[in-house]
């Protein structure tokens, strides 16, 4: 009995150190209400600030300063600076204000799951680029009705057609769109101005399944006149991409994380107990760290004399 | 965990025992010099234990230390059996008919969709740097990494390229689609004017420019229903 | 009284019932199942062909299904089912030779252990228990089935066995001999000597993949001098005047760890390529040096062969066996009268070889009965399920009902320098393709090398094409013959047919692209070609079309290359041969009797043909 007593101070121990780590790591004061939550629970990774993204969960402390578009740096292998230079350039705006506009939360979108879909846009989040409302839409009408001399012109697609990488939300294809349509209006005799209303539905990582799914579920909700499908590269991107993972090749439709929520839905029972100890109990995550070691891919030469 | 604790307990054994054991035979076994390497095992001697069959005392005397691990380790992790996977490695021609046909079904059936709401339908194949030729210096640098880039024996701008022209070429070729496409990829190939933030996604500016472009066949479509 | 019970006699004979012997290779290298009946191979391939995984190793049950289907049988009528080797000799062998090389074995030794006390112990169960077979499932050792592959299907009454390769259960290498129904193993050389081992170390160190591409070392040797053979034989392995060999371990690290060389390797020779890096002359020359080794050896095992059993005939069998300019050099000692190599001279013909055993140990032999002919034992296709196939894709095609017509057309796309795939007949058994499953072209033409390379594998390549010659020309163009129907021989080009030339030219392709004779597309840089001779009897689909070419042009031999997108087996069904078609830039496909060309086709159906199957249902 005392020896589980022991285990239970040296769990606490650990606890109240690691999460000393983890402020100290991360400028954050130690004596917060989340700190006190998680010492206590022993769940030091708990995700009340962080905030989802498309490239998972990121502290939201460090997004306060973190450059939208830094990754890419990375897989063009381009520099800072000629990144910035881009972005400025075909926004038409200063490398400083790039900067700026394209950080902290702001700049980077919500996802949530949503079935024969995928990770669609969360709803109601105010981006530097995009003002995504309900149902994860895009649109600057009160009613969801369509009014009378209202047409409708609703855009799908991935992220170029939800408007990423405007620097203003006047300026995205969605609201140029708009202001384009709606003005120089040709009034011919006495009819009445044609009120034009445009809804984005698309999201990043879409691909056409996804939207054909979409329209299907708001066509007639919303009632298009027209519908602009501004897509073509993300079904070449994930098909693509999937090939190097043989697990996910033969699907016809992934998107970007299914594997992961594929993996939560349909995650056997043990699965989840053993996520949810290894989790929560940072004895077991030592233990699990340093002595079960995944099987390392040998891509070396090999010959099976076994 | 079986194999966690039988792993600790191999290395054990294998060091504490083994080793020295070896080392001692090792010495006992220096053979001596002939004059050619041709030795012929008899294999038909063996003594069974428990369905093993033994074909020397010193598998044997190995086998005892593993023997309490027999019942344990059976069966753990089946994948003599399992069938593999299939690794399908393609050729940028098979990504693109294979993609194609699938987007080209998809489309359709938005299509479709549309036509049974009176919705007019357009797709617009969105702008790439990878296959639009790069207008200005930035754009040069942000798509010429990952173009050449190899995968298989052939560059990502290959794959795009024979991607974007199959699918074009699907397009045009399909009768229900056929009027219903619009290129859009190298809309921004003439101007020198910065357009793309990267390879795929475009700034305010760029933005714009393609929402003008798509009124303009909005605007066409309304003159001929006026008429 | 008497006559009626005689009569009754034969009739009951005549309907006793046939011996049906399943043999099975698998979980090592090549996956594979053959079926024969009393005595005559039925049918017989390999699993890659159905999974499309190259060298794939798991349990064959396609293989399995597709003999059982074309014998029309359940397994509840085969007589035996036999696996290819001795499960637990090799758990010894392992057991001792890694417990001899502690501790340095220590982790290879724990991780082949876990594999073992998990499965492959149990194998011979499970296999009984997968295929619902009620008895034992029998077993013969590694090198008894490589031989009986060798000596079985072999035309000759008695003959010397050499069977040769990586290693078995303990065997890497053996000399036997075949006499009638009897085959006995005279001498072996155990591991860790062995030839596949050392062979494959030379293919690690030039950058090459191990166990799949031994092929493309032997193909580099003609560009390098054999400068390391001295220090080959010197310091790697010492050389018995006998033919048998021993390896000095200290240079080679795969009797105890993951790699076949280790750092002493590397720093005698230099440091290895890596895959991606352009070949070093140092590379040429390790190539070349260890095939004058591998020459050396075989020719002095052949003759101790021929000293022990005193035939005439020898067969070869094994891994290494696939070595055709080793092969090429006993036939060129004319140490022997006749030699026969296995077409499926690795793992996959062990499946072949275990059931010629099984049956063979209780019945008499007659030469000619189990006949391997041409190799033909896989899969056909007949011209309704080829049209059907078609048709479900929306492919055009035409469908030459005239089969003299569709030999002109052949020729003159031939002539017209265009790349015509081949599908026909059986599907061959081994990895070389052998006119069933086969890429064509003009051997005579300049441009024909770079070209097929490019468009068929999108690289150039430093190894010429290989011929396809009708048999009764062979020995006009090529000294040394010896009838070579599975490519298993490298002659060399008969001087009056060499042209001279001098290459300066550093880079390997450039060397490869001068041209050295008429026939540019499938000669060496050394004058050599891996020659297929093709009979009329036992070839005849892949006869006629050559024959007809060489009718219209003087041309005894056409190019013959693989019929498989690069990376993929051989293609197996007609879905197969579309998508490498389409995937491509291949002129003409022949299925059988259609000809598809790229003109003409709906856009959509190409990429119908590339999407899986389970989703067009």
């Amino acid at each position: 009995m005392q020896y589980f007593v022991y285990l239970l101070l040296l769990e606490l121990l650990l606890r109240i150190l690691y999460l000393i780590y983890l402020n100290i790591k991360n400028n954050r004061h130690f004596l917060t209400y989340f700190s006190i939550k998680k010492l206590l629970t022993g769940n030091i990774s708990a995700n009340e600030d962080f905030v989802d993204t498309k490239f998972g969960l990121i502290d939201e402390n460090k997004l306060k300063n973190k450059f939208r578009f830094k990754r890419a740096e990375s897989y063009l292998n381009i520099s800072q600076k000629e990144n910035l230079e881009a972005i400025s350039t075909a926004n038409s705006i200063s490398q400083k204000t790039s900067e700026e506009i394209f950080s902290r939360k702001n700049s980077f979108e919500q996802l949530s799951y949503k079935p024969f879909v995928g990770l669609y846009s969360k709803s109601n989040q105010k981006l530097s680029y995009a003002n995504v409302k309900s149902f994860g839409m895009q649109y600057n009408f009160e009613n969801f009705e369509k009014q009378y001399n209202t047409k409708r012109v609703i855009i799908i697609g991935g992220s170029a057609a939800f408007g990423y990488g405007s620097s203003n939300i006047e300026n995205n294809i969605t609201n140029s769109l708009e202001k384009i349509l709606n003005e120089n209006q040709e009034t011919e005799d006495s009819k009445e101005e044609i009120k034009w209303e445009v809804i984005n539905l698309a999201f990043v990582a879409s691909q056409t399944l996804s939207d054909l799914n979409l329209i299907n579920m708001y066509i007639s909700l919303l009632k298009p006149n027209y519908i602009i499908h501004l897509a073509g590269y993300n079904d070449f991107f994930y098909f693509f991409h999937s090939n190097n993972n043989m697990n996910i090749n033969k699907k016809l439709f992934q998107f970007n994380g299914s594997q992961n929520i594929i993996n939560f839905l349909y995650g056997s029972h043990n699965t989840k107990i053993k996520n949810f100890l290894f989790d929560n109990f940072i004895i077991l995550k030592i233990f699990k760290k340093f002595l079960f070691k995944k099987e390392i891919d040998h891509k070396d030469q090999i010959y099976t004399v076994f | 965990m079986k194999f966690f604790l039988f792993n600790l307990y191999l290395k054990v054994v294998l060091l504490i025992i083994f080793f020295p054991l070896s080392i001692i035979l090792n010495i006992f076994n220096l053979k001596k010099t002939n004059n050619n390497n041709f030795r012929k095992k008899n294999y038909k001697k063996y003594f069974k234990i428990f369905k093993f069959r033994f074909y020397s005392p010193l598998s044997f005397f190995i086998f005892i230390f593993l023997f309490p691990f027999v019942r344990l380790l059976k069966f753990s992790k089946l994948k003599l059996f399992k069938p593999k996977r299939i690794n399908i490695r393609q050729t940028p021609k098979q990504v693109a008919s294979l993609v194609s046909y699938r987007v080209l079904n998809n489309l359709r059936l938005i299509n479709k969709i549309s036509d049974i709401n009176k919705t007019n339908y357009t797709f617009f194949l969105q702008p790439l740097l990878y296959v639009a030729k790069p207008s200005t210096d930035i754009d040069k640098k942000l798509m010429q990494y990952i173009s050449h880039q190899m995968y298989d024996g052939f560059t990502y701008q290959t794959y795009c390229k024979e991607f974007y022209n199959f699918l074009k070429e699907s397009l045009r070729q399909d009768e229900e689609l056929g009027s219903k496409f619009k290129d859009f990829t190298k809309i921004f190939s003439n101007t020198n004017d910065q357009r793309f933030v990267d390879p795929v996604h475009l700034g305010s500016i760029g933005q714009y420019e393609c929402a003008k472009l798509i009124s303009q066949t909005i605007k066409d479509n309304e003159k001929k229903l006026k008429l | 009284m008497y006559i009626f019970i005689l009569h009754l006699e034969i009739i009951f004979m005549s309907v006793s019932k046939k011996i049906y012997i399943l043999g099975i290779s698998a979980f090592y290298h090549d996956s594979s199942a053959t079926l024969i009946q009393d005595g005559k191979i039925i049918a017989a391939v390999q699993e890659e062909r159905f999974t499309r995984i190259k060298f794939d190793s798991s349990y064959p049950i396609n293989s399995i299904n597709y003999c059982l289907n074309v014998a029309n049988i359940k397994i509840e009528d085969v007589n035996e089912v036999v696996y290819f080797e001795k499960n637990h000799l090799k758990f010894d062998r392992i057991l001792k030779t890694y417990f001899k090389y502690l501790p340095k074995s220590l982790f290879q030794f724990s991780k082949a252990i876990n594999l073992w006390l998990n499965e492959k112990l149990y194998i011979d169960k499970e296999l009984a228990n997968h295929l619902k077979w009620k008895q034992n499932v029998k077993s013969f050792t590694h090198h008894e089935s490589h031989a009986a592959s060798a000596f079985y299907p072999s035309p000759y009454e008695d003959a010397a066995i050499l069977t040769l390769d990586g290693v078995g259960e303990w065997t890497c290498t053996s000399i036997a001999y075949g006499k009638k129904n009897k085959i006995k193993i005279l001498q072996e050389i155990n591991y860790p000597d062995s030839l596949g081992m050392i062979y494959s170390a030379f293919t690690e160190f030039s950058g090459f993949k191990v166990n799949e591409d031994e092929y493309k070392l032997m193909g580099l040797a003609p560009y390098g001098e054999p400068i390391y053979k001295d220090m080959i034989k010197d310091k790697l392995i010492k050389i018995f005047d006998d033919g048998s060999y021993k390896l000095n371990l200290k240079y080679f690290g795969f009797h105890y760890g993951r790699t076949t060389i280790n750092k002493n390797f590397e720093s005698l020779f230099g440091c290895k390529r890596k895959n991606n890096e352009e070949i070093r002359v140092l590379d040429q020359n390790m190539a070349a040096s260890i095939q004058e080794v591998l020459n050396e050896i075989f020719i002095k095992l052949a003759m101790t062969a021929k000293k022990i059993t005193g035939s005439k005939n020898l067969v070869i069998a094994g891994g290494v066996g696939l070595n055709c300019v080793a092969n090429g050099k006993i036939v060129e000692k004319k140490i022997f009268e006749n030699i026969w190599v296995q077409a499926a001279s690795g793992d996959a013909g062990c499946s072949l070889g275990c059931a010629l055993l099984a049956y063979y140990q209780k019945n008499e032999r007659q030469v000619g009965v189990t006949n391997q002919k041409s190799s033909f034992l896989g899969p056909e296709f007949s011209d309704v399920e080829i049209q059907n196939i078609l048709d479900n894709y929306s492919i055009n095609y035409i469908n030459f009902k005239n089969d003299d017509i569709l030999l002109d057309t052949i020729t003159k796309y031939l002539e017209a320098g265009k790349i015509i795939g081949l599908f026909q007949g059986r599907m061959e058994f081994g990895p070389r393709a052998l006119g069933a499953r086969s890429i064509i072209g003009d051997p005579r033409s300049v441009d024909m090398q770079k070209n097929m390379n490019l468009k068929i594998k999108y690289r150039e390549s430093f190894r010429p094409f290989a011929p396809a010659i009708l048999e009764e020309y062979v020995a006009d163009y090529f000294t040394n013959f010896e009838k070579s129907p599975f490519m298993s021989f490298i002659f060399k080009l008969k001087p009056d047919k060499r042209l001279s030339h001098n290459s300066k030219e550093i880079s390997l392709i450039e060397r490869l692209n001068h041209k050295r004779s008429i026939f540019p597309a499938v000669t060496h840089v050394d004058y050599s070609a891996r020659i297929q001779s093709v009979s009329k009897e036992e070839n005849p689909l892949f006869y006629r079309i050559i024959n007809n070419f060489y009718k219209k042009t003087n041309c005894p031999m056409i190019i013959n290359t693989s019929f498989n997108v690069m990376g993929e087996p051989i293609v197996c069904k007609p879905i197969d041969a579309l998508r490498c078609f389409f995937s491509n830039d291949m002129d003409i496909l022949i299925l059988n009797n259609f000809l598809i060309t790229k003109e003409n086709q709906k856009i959509e159906s190409i990429g119908k043909i590339n999407e899986l199957e389970e989703f067009l249902k």
